[in-house]
């Protein structure tokens, strides 16, 4: 009883808390449902033990899923073959420098501090590299609040993080595939890397075409969702199965339904209906399964959020600058996208759930750690960045190139 | 048509997948779980376009990809996945108990509690006799001698009496029904759930003084009482915490309901008193004693989520119907049955007359009771712990009964409130909006 009535106040407490923070400090509320999952699960009151989080595993699977597919709902050609070109390669550069730049980092400790191998650490420092570039949406949020849903800068925000998300969801795929364990021996050969890639991918198109045909007319907002959850939950359970991450298919079958559908609002609105929530269900669900890492993860971590926001606002400015459009969103840009949101705990929490992970613990709780802390003030540093930006802006025409004949 | 065939592929393609699992036996609940919600929709679909409620649909997915048939659905898999469907369950009995209103409990609750009284009593009677009289062809009751085959009938008799809360929910959901006659059989189901209850432990209590028993359940008898007696006590006080938790909880009224759905199952579980009952007691206190309107907030948000909590719910159900076992006790289910329909009939216009309600009024609802699920599968899971051998042979031949019940119950029941025009106007509208009592407050159910 001792315990129940110690879930409950500490359940209330956090909540509390963090309602208060959010009244007064624009922090965006998540902590007390991980507080809850701590307090809840076998390494707090015990309440919920091993075997009934595995029995639970439906629930967070599909809260990855969801999360994958609301990705990939972001890729509606129509209006990505609309956005100049520059976004892209402005997000792009930044996502990789944040990815090289966490991923080198992370392999050296990897290698030096916990005594793996080369090869091995590939895979940790793989895994915490994803985690790194996903952003959240947040900052276009907070600019599009002010700025307006059409000012440029609110674009290149949801470039970011949308190329940001794509970007991480690829490289915790491709890990996962170079350290994929044996089958069940009942192939010819064992598939390579590449080819188990090929086979999460082929899982994505076929559950999106598929499902694509199985939605026909579909209106009503609960069938939506019936058919959208069996749908998520087949695709990454299939994914789960053959030990790939679960993210990926879900991104392709996002992609194909928002390109196919006929009910393209629809299930977009069902889609961001139920992100927040299935977003609160994951932490709870992270929360119950974090676990003490074996190691000293102190040191680590701060390494880890320190070179995640020189990534993030050190490549953004090179991106700009490189792009030649440092004045039109200044050099801080990047600040907005330091928040990090629920695709880095699905991360973790996909790369945890995988086979054989390596040091998941560590991963698991930087990702916890970043994602309560940026979430603390990710909301104001957007704000910060935002007020610092032009009402309207445009881009420079761009730079004609003289070719030799011409005049 | 076009489902039917999506999902022939998808199961095709499952099987593609088979040879790439890993050898430490990975989740494959989860991929043939996806499977059994698209399966069990498209089968709801089906069933929702012919006439026939969509639940059985549901069922008849589940059966279809279940061990018994398809076998999509391992039975390690449908094991693996027993925490959902008790999740599912303890959603279900909150929601149960939130549609209950104090003040319409203040008003019929004598005339609800003599319904009940009188129908259980009269259905009890004659599936015991039924029973006894077919003593020579009921396994459990063939072999032992009268006094013995008298004690266990009566036994069985306690369990199969009972009907579905569960069932009766997913139906008023689906069709959006809101009038005398559902209200009614709802108040009945939830009363004769705790009425049932208590009834079959102070059977099992007769029973065992006079045959001694062979095991004894868990706990022994007094933990059966209080599994039963504990329910009410720490239900309200869930439901009392909860209300007072919704003073601080703004927002997120779903997820809330999930959470406390969920923590009210580990309470349960941890004071070893009965799920069933201890949510569906949390439901009803919380949404009435919470303040200004947040009850009815929780409520709606619950009634909105409810169509994919039936379809996990039943999909899971169907999976564990075992279609040979059932066709081969055919023959003894069929009359058990059948007399159980007349008996609650019966038993509802006696009720009526104690009552002092016009009998035509009320005895629409006995189609409303058909139906069973999972409580009576509890219930003789611990009469087979106290009676292993005659226990075993309840146990199939109550599995087997509860099969029928469960399919042809929800189809007696729509047309029950089709006659009575209470269902939605429209076919498809009361997947959220027309939810039970979501809109009106209820009307006197009889006189």
């Amino acid at each position: 009883m001792l315990l129940i009535l110690l879930t409950v106040l500490g359940y209330l407490a956090a909540r509390y808390a963090v309602d208060w923070l959010a009244r007064h400090a624009l922090v965006v509320a998540g902590a007390e449902y991980l507080v809850l999952g701590l307090l809840l699960g076998p390494r707090g009151t015990g309440l919920l033990d091993e075997g009934q989080l595995q029995g639970l595993s439906p629930f967070f699977t599909l809260a990855l899923g969801w999360m994958g597919t609301a990705v990939g709902f972001r890729l509606w050609l129509p209006v990505l073959t609309r956005t100049p070109g520059v976004l892209f390669r402005m997000a792009m550069v930044q996502g990789v420098l944040t990815l090289a730049l966490v991923g080198g980092a992370t392999w050296l400790l990897a290698t030096t501090r916990f005594g793996l191998d080369a090869w091995q650490a590939v895979l940790p420092a793989g895994v915490l590299a994803s985690v790194a570039v996903a952003s959240t949406l947040q900052g276009a949020r907070v600019a599009s609040e002010s700025l307006g849903r059409r000012n440029l800068a609110v674009r290149q925000l949801e470039v970011a993080a949308g190329l940001d998300a794509l970007l991480a969801i690829l490289v915790l795929t491709v890990v996962l595939a170079l350290f994929h364990r044996p089958t069940t021996g009942m192939l010819l050969r064992e598939p390579t890397p590449t080819e188990w890639v090929v086979i999460a991918a082929g899982i994505g198109l076929v559950a999106g075409w598929l499902f694509h045909l199985f939605l026909g007319d579909e209106r009503s907002p609960d069938r939506l969702f019936i058919a959208m959850a069996g749908a998520v939950v087949l695709t990454t359970g299939a994914a789960n199965y053959i030990g790939m991450s679960a993210l990926f298919p879900g991104v392709l079958l996002g992609a194909i339904l928002v390109n196919t559908t006929r009910q393209r609002d629809l299930v977009g609105d069902l889609l961001a209906k139920v992100d927040r929530p299935l977003y609160y269900l994951m932490l709870v669900c992270a929360g119950a399964l974090w676990r003490r890492s074996d190691y000293d993860v102190f040191v680590p971590i701060l390494a880890f959020l320190a070179l995640r926001t020189v990534g993030k606002v050190g490549g953004g400015w090179l991106a700009a600058r490189a792009n030649g459009l440092e004045e039109v969103f200044g050099s801080r840009w990047g600040l907005a996208l330091v928040g990090q949101g629920g695709l880095a705990i699905a991360l973790a929490l996909d790369y945890s759930l995988s086979a054989s992970p390596v040091l998941p613990n560590m991963v698991f709780t930087a990702a916890l750690c970043s994602v309560l802390l940026t979430d603390l003030f990710s909301a104001r540093l957007a704000r910060d960045v935002v007020a610092a930006l032009p009402e309207e802006i445009r881009l420079p025409p761009p730079r004609v190139v003289p070719t030799r004949g011409g005049h | 048509m076009r489902r039917v065939v999506v999902l022939a592929l998808l199961f095709g393609a499952m099987k593609l997948l088979e040879p790439l699992g890993r050898p430490d036996g990975a989740p494959e609940a989860l991929l043939t779980f996806g499977f059994l919600i698209l399966a069990a929709y498209a089968a709801g679909e089906l069933a929702g376009s012919v006439g026939v409620p969509k639940i059985v649909g549901y069922l008849a997915g589940g059966v279809l990809a279940g061990p018994s048939v398809l076998g999509t659905v391992t039975s390690g898999a449908a094991s693996q996945l027993s925490p959902v469907s008790d999740l599912a369950i303890a959603m279900i009995a909150f929601l149960a108990g939130a549609e209950l209103e104090w003040e319409e409990l203040k008003a019929k609750g004598t005339t609800l509690l003599r319904l009940t009284v009188s129908e259980v009593a009269v259905t009890f009677v004659a599936i015991v006799a039924l029973l006894l009289a077919m003593r020579p062809f009921v396994p459990f009751l063939a072999e032992v001698p009268f006094a013995s085959a008298a004690v266990f009938a009566a036994l069985f008799g306690s369990i199969a009496v009972i009907h579905s809360p569960a069932v009766t929910m997913a139906l008023l959901t689906e069709t959006g029904a809101k009038g005398p006659i559902a209200r009614t059989t709802l108040g009945v189901v939830l009363i004769s759930d705790v009425v049932v209850v208590l009834f079959f432990s102070a059977m099992l209590a007769v029973a065992q003084r006079a045959v001694p028993a062979a095991g004894t359940p868990v706990g022994g008898l007094l933990a059966i009482v209080w599994e039963i007696a504990g329910s009410v006590p720490i239900g309200a006080a869930l439901g009392f915490g909860i209300a007072q938790a919704l003073r601080v909880v703004k927002g997120e009224a779903l997820l809330f309901a999930l959470l406390a759905a969920l923590f009210g199952q580990q309470v349960a579980t941890l004071a070893h008193v009965e799920v069933l009952l201890t949510l569906l007691t949390a439901g009803f206190v919380a949404v009435n004693t919470a303040k200004g309107d947040s009850g009815l907030v929780i409520r709606t948000a619950m009634e909105r989520a409810a169509a994919p909590i039936f379809v996990v719910f039943f999909a899971l159900a169907g999976t564990k119907l075992d279609v040979v076992e059932t066709a081969m006790l055919a023959p003894l289910v069929a009359p058990i049955i059948l007399v159980r329909m007349g008996a609650i009939r019966t038993g509802l216009g006696l009720g009526a007359r104690w009552a002092g309600v016009p009998p035509r009024e009320v005895t629409p609802v006995w189609q409303g009771l058909v139906s069973q699920a999972g409580v009576a599968i509890g219930l003789v899971t611990i009469a087979s712990e106290a009676y292993p051998q005659a226990g075993s042979g309840m146990r199939s031949l109550l599995l087997a009964m509860v099969a029928v019940n469960e399919t042809i119950g929800p189809i007696l029941f729509r047309r029950s409130l089709a006659a009575a025009g209470e269902l939605a106007s429209t076919h498809d509208a009361p997947d959220a909006e027309a939810a039970p009592g979501a809109v009106d407050a209820p009307e006197p159910a009889a006189g």
